[in-house]
């Protein structure tokens, strides 16, 4: 591991390990040096924050990077536990100077199933459950969930966490893998159970026994008690006299249950409203958004640890069409990118020649489009074809759209001015903008560029200075980066 | 040749030997039960106008004041009919009307129905008791989530008829001592088979006529368990049920020491379901019999003694009329049998057809006035038990009567009603060895 690389934020003189190996900056993982290590190696008490210089790394497009080995360098006095389950593999400098044979035969065989996996598209791997199950396959382990009270859900899967954002919902990754389990491309083994809030999917829910009449969790629970002799039945409470069981009806003392009496059921009486009743209404409450709901409507989730099938091994090795674009094929005719461009130029140079009429482009670009995955899991689907149907709704059919990734669409626009394609794209943006409202929590950001065609119109560069600027607006607006 | 000795036999008959001879239906059965029934009966019917505008102001007082009525419906395995008792309430025309029920104990579907009825709120208080306490603890689970000021108890099988519950309330806005209220019962299963048919009759003549002449005598000394009414404050003031079989008579003797009225009401119907077989009836009868003997000749035999603080000559007369007629003249019958076979031996075959023809005709009488007295409540199917009368004489002649002599034997020789299965052991065992 001789190549392996330290990465550091921030200044580089404070890394106590400069001088041993080579550094590459957090906020340049892009150069050769980066993608040329062996694997990097984060300090935990390195310069910046260490799960910050992880997330960099998972949640970087190439998968040189983000499918690097990451090792995490602790010493005696390590309080990196939690930083730990992210990362590799650990290494103890304090123990050994050396690198532990287990953690180079891990390095290595991560290296190994890496090798092969190259980019799958113009600017890395854009879709998130594509990178997440090549990160599953080169690791070739189980992941399972641990419970945790720092995750809205309930439960984490630790090396994934990285490749998330940093929202309550975010953190929530078993819906996506439910999701690619749904596609066969992982199998899951049942762990266990968990209730989730219907409204904001939170696992932390109070369960509470409340009056079927007013509603309060103020009541007071009591054995029923049926004494053998009289027939009499009331609440415990008031056969107690002094320390004994007396019978109010008959007064006589019981003193063995089974023998003089028993308890065939529990009585409820409400504080507040003084309602009597055998079985109270069962509600929960939700810690985090406060409602109240039935646990009948509340989702029950089945946790599962997932293993990458040999299915979903072939998915990481040759690329995988992301979930949305395969239900857009389905409905619209979508064209490769490249051949996009070739149509483009030669729209292009028809309008111009015959002058007769005008074209559009049109780009759309969804920003957070990946929050839509983890937020929705399996319901995703259905979303998509939504989208779909409100995609089609803009198109004629000697329109022509292409799709970059799941997120970056192009639309030509044929004898369309752009004063037509504005009305078409309010449209869309009114369809779409409802439809992620009414459906996920954080909805990605619809953002459109309506370009006329003209000759020599360099699609790439506008493409590129377009997604620069709808970047820097989301930055600016505290909203997810631009795909 | 049989009919020939027949006839001259009734040719040789004087006035003195029809009594002689026939001693047990001239004197006791036909006075009793059609003769003194036909007076009151004829009474009850000259007061009906005056009865009628007074029911109507308390109908109007009820109807104003709009109590809450709870029914309670304890039971076990019972699952089955409780849509229809649902049903039947969901009919009433009086509606404020609250449904307990308790499951006590039931291994079939009896709790599945019962939650998925108290969803849709269909049943009120849905109380489950395990390990089953009996019929007593059950009925007293109701009665603690009880609410209504009145409180009507059902046998989980039975269903009412539509004006059940308004009329079964009524009687206590007639009168203010009135402590209970006993229903009228009516086979539910009239048409199932021969034995159904015969219970459907006896009904009719036993409670619905039976129980309205004792009624109106003030003699009533039960309230039927299948459907029955009481003020809750003063069944909580008594504590509710005691441990049973025959809890329903007992508690109506309670009342009775209270110096509260009992009265029966012919036109609060309910439907009950009987058993279907002989081997059913003889099996719930000997366990009713039993219960004669256990509450009103053990547990409430102060009735009978004059020094006693509450002694009230009604009392007195209401549980001698019981016993008389219930054990004392049932047995009757068997002397009456012994006398003629010992000394009469030769007429025993004219006997028994004589014996059969007078005692139909009785039935007859009784059925025709009871077809007059409950006209309006008649179903066909009750109609058509006219072609029952001519069986009835074997039915309650013989077959109810062997019976009730086995369970009256049986109590008082062996104590059995303490074995009975219909009570868990462990509350029968107390019961025994407290000599409850």
């Amino acid at each position: 591991m001789k190549d392996a690389r330290v990465v550091v934020q921030g200044t580089a003189a404070r890394d106590p390990y400069q001088g041993r190996f080579g550094a590459v900056w957090a906020e340049d993982l892009d150069a050769p040096e980066a993608k040329a290590a062996s694997a990097f190696l984060l300090h935990e008490h390195g310069s910046g924050s260490p799960l910050e210089t992880l997330k960099r790394i998972r949640r970087h497009r190439l998968p040189a990077i983000y499918l690097k080995p990451v090792v995490l360098l602790t010493g005696r006095e390590s309080d990196a536990k939690e930083l730990a389950g992210l990362a590799d593999a650990v290494w103890d400098m304090d123990l050994s100077e050396e690198v532990p044979s287990a953690v180079q035969g891990h390095v290595d065989a991560i290296r190994r199933r890496s090798a092969p996996l190259g980019v799958t598209g113009p600017e890395g791997d854009s879709d998130l459950s594509f990178r997440i199950l090549r990160f599953m396959a080169t690791r070739a382990s189980t992941f399972s969930p641990v419970a945790t009270i720092k995750a809205a859900s309930g439960f984490r899967y630790p090396p994934l966490e990285p490749f998330l954002g940093d929202g309550p919902a975010e953190s929530d990754v078993g819906e996506l893998l439910h999701l690619l389990e749904e596609q066969r491309l992982l199998a899951g083994t049942f762990v266990t159970r968990s209730h989730a809030c219907t409204h904001c999917r939170c696992a932390f829910l109070n369960f509470l026994e409340v009056c079927p009449d007013c509603g309060t969790a103020d009541l007071r629970v009591d054995d029923m008690v049926h004494h053998f002799r009289c027939g009499h039945v009331s609440p415990l409470r008031d056969y107690v006299r002094g320390g004994d069981l007396v019978c109010p009806k008959c007064d006589r003392e019981m003193r063995q249950i089974g023998v003089d009496y028993d308890k065939p059921s529990l009585v409820y009486d409400c504080n507040q409203c003084q309602h009597r009743f055998p079985e109270p209404t069962i509600t929960t409450v939700c810690h985090r958004c406060h409602r109240v709901t039935p646990p009948e409507v509340q989702i029950l989730r089945t946790m599962k640890s997932y293993e990458v099938t040999a299915f979903g091994e072939n998915a990481a090795a040759h690329g995988l069409d992301s979930l949305f674009v395969r239900i857009l094929q389905k409905k619209v005719k979508l064209f490769d990118y490249a051949v996009m461009k070739d149509l483009v130029a030669a729209e292009a140079y028809r309008t111009a020649r015959y002058e007769r009429s005008e074209s559009t482009l049109l780009v759309l670009s969804f920003q957070g489009m990946e929050n839509v995955y983890v937020e929705l899991g399996s319901r995703v689907r259905e979303v998509f074809e939504e989208l779909t149907v409100a995609f089609r709704g803009i198109l004629r059919e000697s329109d022509l759209l292409s799709a970059r990734n799941e997120s970056l669409f192009l639309a030509l626009l044929a004898e369309t001015s752009p004063r037509q394609a504005q009305r078409a794209v309010e449209r869309l943006q009114e369809a779409v903008g409802t439809l992620l409202q009414l459906n996920v929590p954080n909805p990605p950001r619809l953002s459109f560029a309506i370009l006329p065609l003209q000759e020599g119109l360099d699609v790439d560069q506008v493409v590129a200075d377009l997604l620069a600027g709808w970047a820097k607006e989301a930055l600016e607006a505290g909203q997810p980066g631009v795909s | 040749m049989f009919l020939d000795g027949l006839l001259a036999f009734l040719g040789r008959l004087s006035p003195l030997d029809w009594l002689y001879y026939f001693w047990p239906f001239f004197v006791i059965d036909f006075a009793r039960y059609v003769f003194l029934d036909g007076i009151v009966l004829g009474r009850w019917a000259y007061h009906g106008p005056r009865e009628r505008r007074r029911r109507a102001a308390a109908r109007a007082t009820l109807f104003r004041e709009r109590p809450l009525v709870s029914v309670v419906a304890p039971g076990k395995n019972e699952g089955a009919y409780i849509g229809e008792l649902v049903d039947s309430l969901a009919r009433q025309t009086y509606r404020n009307v609250e449904l307990v029920v308790v499951d006590d104990g039931s291994d079939d579907e009896t709790p599945r129905i019962c939650r998925r009825l108290k969803r849709e709120g269909k049943i009120h208080q849905y109380v489950r008791n395990d390990p089953r306490g009996g019929k007593a603890s059950a009925a007293n689970t109701a009665l603690l989530y009880a609410k209504g000021e009145f409180v009507v108890h059902l046998d989980a099988d039975s269903n009412l008829r539509f004006d059940a519950i308004e009329r079964v309330i009524l009687p206590f806005y007639l009168e203010s001592d009135v402590g209970a209220v006993g229903g009228d019962l009516r086979a539910a299963n009239p048409e199932a088979g021969f034995a159904t048919r015969c219970q459907a009759l006896e009904y009719i003549k036993s409670i619905s006529i039976g129980r309205t002449v004792s009624s109106a005598l003030g003699l009533l000394h039960i309230v039927s368990g299948a459907f029955g009414a009481f003020r809750r404050d003063t069944l909580e003031r008594l504590g509710g049920w005691d441990v049973g079989p025959g809890l329903d008579g007992d508690l109506a003797m309670k009342l009775r020491k209270l110096g509260m009225k009992i009265v029966h009401e012919p036109n609060a119907i309910c439907f009950t379901h009987v058993p279907t077989t002989f081997r059913g009836i003889a099996r719930q009868r000997y366990r009713w019999d039993r219960s004669m003997v256990r509450f009103r000749m053990r547990k409430h035999r102060d009735v009978f003694w004059m020094d006693w603080a509450s002694f009230s000559w009604l009392n007195f007369i209401s549980s001698l009329e019981n016993v008389v007629f219930s054990f004392l003249l049932n047995l009757k019958w068997w002397v009456y049998v012994a006398q003629m076979v010992l000394f009469h031996a030769a007429l025993v075959p004219y006997l028994i057809v004589v014996n059969y023809v007078l005692y139909m005709l009785a039935n007859l009488i009784q059925y025709a006035v009871a077809s007059l007295a409950l006209r309006p409540g008649l179903r066909p199917a009750d109609r058509r038990l006219l072609l029952v009368v001519p069986l009835m004489p074997p039915y309650t002649g013989l077959f109810l009567r062997i019976v009730r002599t086995f369970a009256h034997g049986m109590e008082l020789l062996n104590k059995a009603s303490y074995r009975d299965r219909w009570n868990p052991w462990k509350v029968s065992r107390v019961a025994q060895e407290e000599g409850l």
